[in-house]
């Protein structure tokens, strides 16, 4: 076990030959893999470099604040980018598709698709797609440093020690 | 000038100055020491590694002193290890990892570099269970620290 063998500044050199994303998987390997993964201080260069905020309540990690970004994390250069906020303030009249397209992704499909239909139906699309646009921006990407994470339903935001507590109780 | 390294279990070698150079911790060694031929002792390193780590040193002797390049290019990284050096990392994975531990220990950043890489590519494109197969570790999650685990730290995949 690499992990085991290697003091973590050396294993930490293994991780940063990965893949932001292959890196992040390493963690469920096992209890040393994920402390090894945790303990990598890239992630926190990452939220400062990037301004992704601090671990608070539900991001309780550097590593899941950059997993919760991830969508706009190049896994590679590590940089971060949206085609969004590139095109965001333009005055170059995009075409609609290309913008709904940048929204698509899976976290809010129905929305994005109930706004192409509205857009084709009534020729306005500009500035609804704009509200679109900053409205699952929000959505999917809470600021941690900026809004407080809404509070989750109990059972999935357990924390591994409330599940222990949970099994010792039942 | 050759210069005489003796291994932990007190096995001598040896091989040129210019080679053993190539550890920049015996480098500095001999700078201190001066003119001397007398054996350097290496306590951290076994007779085996120091046969790999020697082979290493006489491939890439010539080698130019790499420049060490903070800002190395991240799109560059990962498979780019020689052939030679692919042939010399096949070896079992706990002398891939005494060679790592050496490489750190003599500082030898080339080699250090190359052994890194290597166990990342052994990690790369793998799920953890194919992780957990290749370096035989077992599984010491319970399904729901790993489902919480997997929650919290889900990459957004399809960019």
């Amino acid at each position: 076990d690499p992990c085991e063998r290697l003091p973590t500044e050396l294993w930490h050199q293994v991780l940063a030959q990965l893949p932001l994303s292959q890196a992040a998987t390493t963690s469920l390997v096992s209890k040393t893999w994920l402390a090894g993964a945790l303990a990598w201080p890239k992630w926190r260069h990452l939220c400062e470099d990037l301004k992704l905020g601090k671990p608070k309540r539900k991001f309780r990690t550097y590593m899941s604040i950059v997993c919760l970004h991830s969508y706009y994390i190049c896994d590679l250069c590590f940089s971060y980018s949206t085609g969004f906020r590139k095109s965001y303030g333009s005055q170059l009249p995009l075409p609609v598709d290309i913008v709904v397209k940048r929204l698509d992704w899976d976290r809010a499909p129905e929305k994005v698709e109930e706004n192409v239909v509205k857009a084709e139906g009534t020729q306005s699309a500009q500035p609804q797609v704009e509200a679109t646009e900053q409205k699952s921006i929000t959505d999917a990407v809470p600021e941690p440093s900026s809004q407080p994470p809404p509070p989750g339903p109990p059972t999935e935001m357990m924390t591994p020690m409330a599940v222990e507590r949970t099994e010792a109780a039942s | 000038m050759p210069v005489i390294l003796v291994s932990s279990d007190a096995q001598e070698f040896k091989v040129d100055k210019e080679v053993a150079e190539r550890s920049i911790l015996i480098k500095n060694m001999l700078e201190d020491v001066g003119e001397s031929d007398s054996p350097i002792p290496l306590p951290n390193v076994t007779a085996a590694v120091l046969t790999k780590v020697i082979e290493y040193c006489e491939h890439h002797r010539n080698d130019p002193v790499q420049v060490p390049d903070e800002t190395d290019d991240p799109r560059k990284r990962s498979n780019d290890i020689e052939e030679w050096d692919m042939k010399f990392m096949q070896v079992d994975q706990e002398m891939l990892f005494e060679i790592i531990l050496a490489a750190n220990y003599l500082d030898i950043k080339p080699l250090l570099d190359v052994g890194c890489k290597t166990v990342a590519n052994i990690i790369k494109g793998k799920t953890p269970e194919e992780i957990r197969k290749a370096f035989n570790i077992v599984n010491d999650f319970t399904p729901e620290e790993e489902a919480q685990i997997k929650k919290e730290n889900e990459w957004a995949e399809d960019r």
